[in-house]
């Protein structure tokens, strides 16, 4: 087909057999083609792509490219793909399965569009944030990286069904399906108190598993994505990325996306799973959906539902109470909508509880008239509201005073959070997206827009401190919290504020190992929080007393702090639960490493182990917490094997959780080692304790304490298990670093003066070991007292010496200091 | 982006046009020939492939033009359309000046939207704009649709508005349309 004469041959001829009637369509291309078989060639290979129906387009309006190269086999970090299991908006999902021999699948998403070497570091930073999201209802994000411009995403594996099929299928009722909902919100607020956004709230997004709960997928990965690619715009691919249906106007508009985007989204999600249907049904493509959403405002949901064909029962469900509940969510001006997730679910609580919802309110304030012509409205509830309008406009007027209060404050607070979401504006030019960037924004700007209430912006300061500790940036967060308490000063702050800042201040310096500055912070803030009628503050405050009081070897001081917070946890019930089982793991330690009174540190340890079991989720890092020190306890108390298995599941769960090199891996497999030399599983031990040496080193440097204790371990298995000359090298490497870092009276030396007798006993060298471990001995005497594990150890050793050497009756002087 | 039109001027200009002002019709063709071509200019800089997605554009340029809903559908019409033909234009001039700018190897701008069959390669803008420039010579009302399709991300529903024709003939021509691309286009060099 050369000339282009032939070209409008063929195309005139395949047009005319379009427009005839299909079965007639050969027999007419033959006869036009007349023989030119050629000719009829290309004219049936064009009819040929009308019959494959060939996509062109198929997938232009909104959804994506639908065949990808199959990736399965090749590894993204620590994470080999396996099999692909979906595609999304943003990418391709696959199953995945670690490499180092871990047995966890995990779902790994590759995001399309490039992220270039000079934002890939922020990219992963970012992303990294939306670790800390922990709430059972939200798949948890396990690593992230950048593989050839690309970045990608491991997440915690859910199977589960999208909850609209799930619904549907189920034939859930109106009550069942609010209550999901309610579980979603819960979910979706916890994110935003950590200033995450999902942004892509949809059914696809929210899988519910066997068990009947909901899991909420991707969440805030577009957030990551545009973190990352400030600095420049952003690519077409994510800032255009918009979910048809779901997408909030401000979304689809290509603003910033802040809290009140989610709760357009829950809404639309609301609306899908009561009404049967999307928002605007009648909005076929994405730029349909698109003007829609951008120039229309929804209709009753009742409405679309009747419309739609829904039953009656069901509309009549919809109608009044949750068609003003979903209007509220779903207002075109974010200003309008809830101010923040919680208040949408509160409402949806207050719906199921029977009670009235806030929402009418709101839509009255708005849509008086209108209202009062479309309904019949009771009289007395019309003057009602009149009333509250005409006393100042504000539209909560169905709530106690204080309901009335505390509701502006959230709503202030909920305004402020979405206008610091909004300064991510990346056409705004300088403003990088980052949430670092993001406070600091939000700390300079919170002067001028709260000036005339200096009380509401020392709260606001306390969030910025309070996630500024949060993502360990000690240097801004002093800052805020500097103004956040002269305001609160200046300007008559409650005790119970300036104690809350002052305890603040303290977890600061916490964070920073000041231990005076933090325990002076401290003090100050427990002695106004002691009188105030919220023992959680309390808690908190006298626990970061504790710990730096336990850092400035006052034990018996720390020990009283944590006392007193263990009796106001436990008169606290239920709500302070949380608190007992902080304070409770707290004095285990204390009690356990320091002072050597093991009973009782086992006692609080279990007491511990147990709310944590019943409270928290299985993998919550408190959890895993408390678990060591429960094992911990148990070895300590002569129960080594009990401690085994827990001291290894509690390893692979943070290995799963956090990942294999994560200081808490590292910290739970150097209770294994120690268990392990206890069951005198030397061999295993010594392995363990090489790799958790090359994996701290590598991450904190030589001299890191936990390194010099993996050696010192190291050095004690290898000596045991027999080759006492190499164990010696490493635990004298150990000895002459720790003199080199820490006083010589330190523990830490004695304990490896300790293993390097009892490897000298082994080298026969008794004169060199018993002079080692008569320091060792007096000096854990001195510091730590008889009965301290390490004391006990140590005359053990010379018990073996004398032993060995021949000296029944010193061996039996130090034999019966030995407490078994 | 201060070099696009302000949507205020976008807004009176459509409603100088809807009351019979020609010359507004002009500016406005001009001003979104602007404002399309910045945000190609501005896409391709930063796509490492120079594709593009006519989809992303089309919404965009969409967005700059709120008044749509509110303007006689006769008029909405007749706009779309004008808008579409200086997206493909904007969109092409740019290709153009790619491929002829040596500094960065002449590269084709991709049209990753467009999706045939088993092939999953973009297509080169160039490419699909002569085509639909032959395809007008032979058949103009599937040409038309087509691009409105291809470049401007109408839908069949809102193409048939946009040219005035039921759904199913509109179905029938992008049939057609679609087929003469996805054989010229993969077709072995």
């Amino acid at each position: 087909m050369a000339q282009t004469s032939n070209r409008a041959q063929v195309y005139r001829i395949f047009s005319a057999a379009m427009d005839a009637d299909p079965v007639e369509r050969p027999g007419l291309i033959r006869e036009q083609c007349n023989g030119d078989e050629a000719l009829e060639a290309e004219v049936f290979a064009l009819l040929g792509e009308v019959a494959q129906d060939t996509n062109i387009m198929g997938l232009l309006m909104g959804s994506e490219a639908t065949s990808v190269a199959d990736l399965s086999g090749q590894e993204y970090g620590r994470f080999r793909l396996q099999e692909l299991i979906g595609k999304g908006g943003m990418g391709v999902v696959y199953r995945a399965v670690r490499t180092d021999g871990v047995p966890q699948s995990v779902a790994v998403k590759l995001l399309r569009g490039v992220i270039h070497d000079s934002t890939s570091a922020r990219f992963v930073r970012e992303a990294r944030i939306l670790a800390r999201l922990d709430h059972p209802a939200i798949a948890r994000l396990i690593d992230v990286g950048v593989k050839n411009g690309e970045g990608w995403i491991a997440l915690e594996l859910v199977r589960g069904s999208p909850i609209d099929e799930y619904c549907d299928k189920h034939q859930l009722d109106t009550w069942a399906r609010i209550k999901l909902l309610v579980m979603i919100a819960d979910a979706v607020a916890t994110a935003h108190r950590s200033l995450v956004v999902h942004r892509d709230l949809k059914p696809t997004n929210v899988l519910i598993g066997e068990d009947g709960r909901p899991k909420l997928i991707d969440f805030g990965i577009a957030y990551a994505l545009t973190g990352a690619d400030s600095g420049r715009e952003p690519t077409t691919e994510v800032r255009k990325h918009f979910t048809p249906n779901y997408a909030a106007p401000e979304q689809a508009k290509g603003e910033p996306v802040t809290v009140a985007t989610d709760v357009f989204g829950l809404g639309a999600l609301a609306h899908r799973l009561l009404c049967g249907c999307a928002i605007f049904p009648q909005a076929k493509s994405p730029l349909n959906y698109l003007l829609c959403v951008t120039q229309q405002d929804v209709t009753a949901p009742s409405r679309t539902a009747a419309a739609t064909g829904v039953d009656k029962r069901r509309v009549a469900e919809l109608r009044g109470d949750l068609d003003a509940v979903l209007l509220k969510a779903l207002d075109r001006d974010p200003a309008r909508r809830y101010a923040s997730v919680t208040e949408f679910q509160a409402d949806l609580h207050r719906y199921l509880d029977g009670l009235p919802v806030s929402a009418h309110a709101a839509t009255l304030g708005y849509r008086l008239i209108k209202f009062v012509r479309r309904r019949a409205v009771p009289v007395a509830f019309v003057s009602l509201l009149l009333l509250v309008l005409t006393v100042g406009g504000i539209f909560y007027g169905l709530q106690a005073r204080d309901v009335i209060r505390a509701q502006n404050f959230a709503a202030r607070r909920g305004e402020f959070l979405e206008s610091l979401l909004k300064s991510a504006d990346p056409s705004s030019g300088t403003q990088t997206g980052t949430v670092a960037a993001l406070l600091d924004a939000a700390s300079e700007s919170v002067g001028q827009k709260f000036a005339d209430e200096p009380l509401v912006q020392a709260s606001m300061l306390g969030t910025i401190t309070r996630t500024n500790i949060g993502l360990g940036r000690y240097t801004v967060a002093h800052a805020a919290n500097d103004r956040q308490l002269a305001l609160l000063r200046a300007h008559g702050g409650s005790p119970f504020a300036v104690g809350d800042a002052l305890s603040l201040r303290g977890q600061l310096y916490r964070g920073e190992g000041k231990w005076s500055d933090s325990e002076v912070a401290l003090r100050e803030a427990v002695a106004l929080l002691r009188p105030m009628k919220d023992p959680s503050a309390l808690c908190t405050a006298l626990d970061n007393l504790a710990a730096a009081l336990i850092n400035l070897n006052r034990e018996s001081e720390a020990e009283a702090v944590l006392r007193e917070e263990i009796a106001i946890a436990k008169g606290g019930g239920a709500p302070l639960e949380y608190a007992l089982l902080t304070a409770d793991n707290t004095y285990s330690i204390l009690l356990g490493n320091d002072l050597g009174r093991y009973a009782e540190s086992a006692f609080y340890a279990r007491e511990g182990w147990e709310i944590a079991q019943r409270i928290l989720p299985v993998d919550h890092i408190d959890r895993l917490g408390i678990e060591q020190t429960y094992a911990g306890s148990l070895l300590n108390t002569h129960r080594a094997s009990e401690a085994e298995p827990i001291y290894r599941d509690v390893v692979a769960r943070r290995a799963r959780v956090l990942g294999a090199s994560h200081h808490d891996t590292l910290v739970g497999q150097m209770g294994l080692v120690e268990d392990l030399i206890e069951l005198k599983k030397y061999s295993e031990a010594a392995t363990v304790a090489m790799d958790t040496e090359g994996r701290v080193e590598s991450q904190f440097g030589p001299d890191n304490n936990y390194v010099l204790m993996s050696l010192q371990f190291y050095g004690v298995a290898t000596c045991a298990s027999g080759d006492a000359a190499a164990g010696l090298e490493a635990l004298q490497r150990v000895a002459a670093a720790r003199k080199r870092l820490l006083p010589s009276t330190n523990r830490g030396n004695y304990q490896a003066m300790n293993g390097i007798g009892q490897c000298l006993i082994k080298l026969q060298r008794y004169a060199e070991a018993e002079n080692v471990l008569l320091t060792s001995a007096h000096g854990l005497e001195a510091i730590r007292g008889p009965r301290f594990r390490p004391t006990q150890v140590a005359y053990g050793a010379l018990r073996d010496l004398y032993l060995a050497t021949n000296r029944p009756q010193d061996a039996a002087l130090w034999a019966s200091k030995l407490i078994d | 982006m201060a070099t696009l039109a302000e949507p205020a001027d976008t807004t009176a200009l459509l409603r100088r046009w809807s009351q019979g002002d020609a010359a507004a019709f002009d500016e406005l063709a001009t001003r979104l020939y602007q404002d399309i071509h910045a945000i190609a200019v501005r896409e391709l800089k930063h796509e490492r492939q120079l594709t593009i997605r006519p989809t992303a554009l089309a919404h965009e340029a969409y967005l700059r033009l709120t008044p749509l809903r509110e303007m006689r559908w006769q008029d909405r019409a007749h706009f779309l359309s004008m808008a579409v033909r200086v997206m493909r234009q904007a969109l092409v001039d740019e290709a153009r000046r790619l491929r002829a700018d040596k500094r960065n190897g002449g590269h084709a701008v991709t049209l990753s939207d467009i999706h045939l069959g088993s092939t999953d390669a973009g297509f080169d803008a160039l490419d699909v704009d002569a085509l639909l420039i032959e395809l007008n010579d032979y058949d103009a009302v599937a040409a038309e649709v087509t691009s409105l399709r291809v470049f401007g991300g109408l839908s069949i529903e809102e193409t048939a508005e946009a040219i005035g024709l039921s759904v199913a003939t509109i179905n029938r021509h992008w049939a057609k349309g679609k087929a003469w691309l996805a054989r010229e286009l993969t077709r072995d060099p």
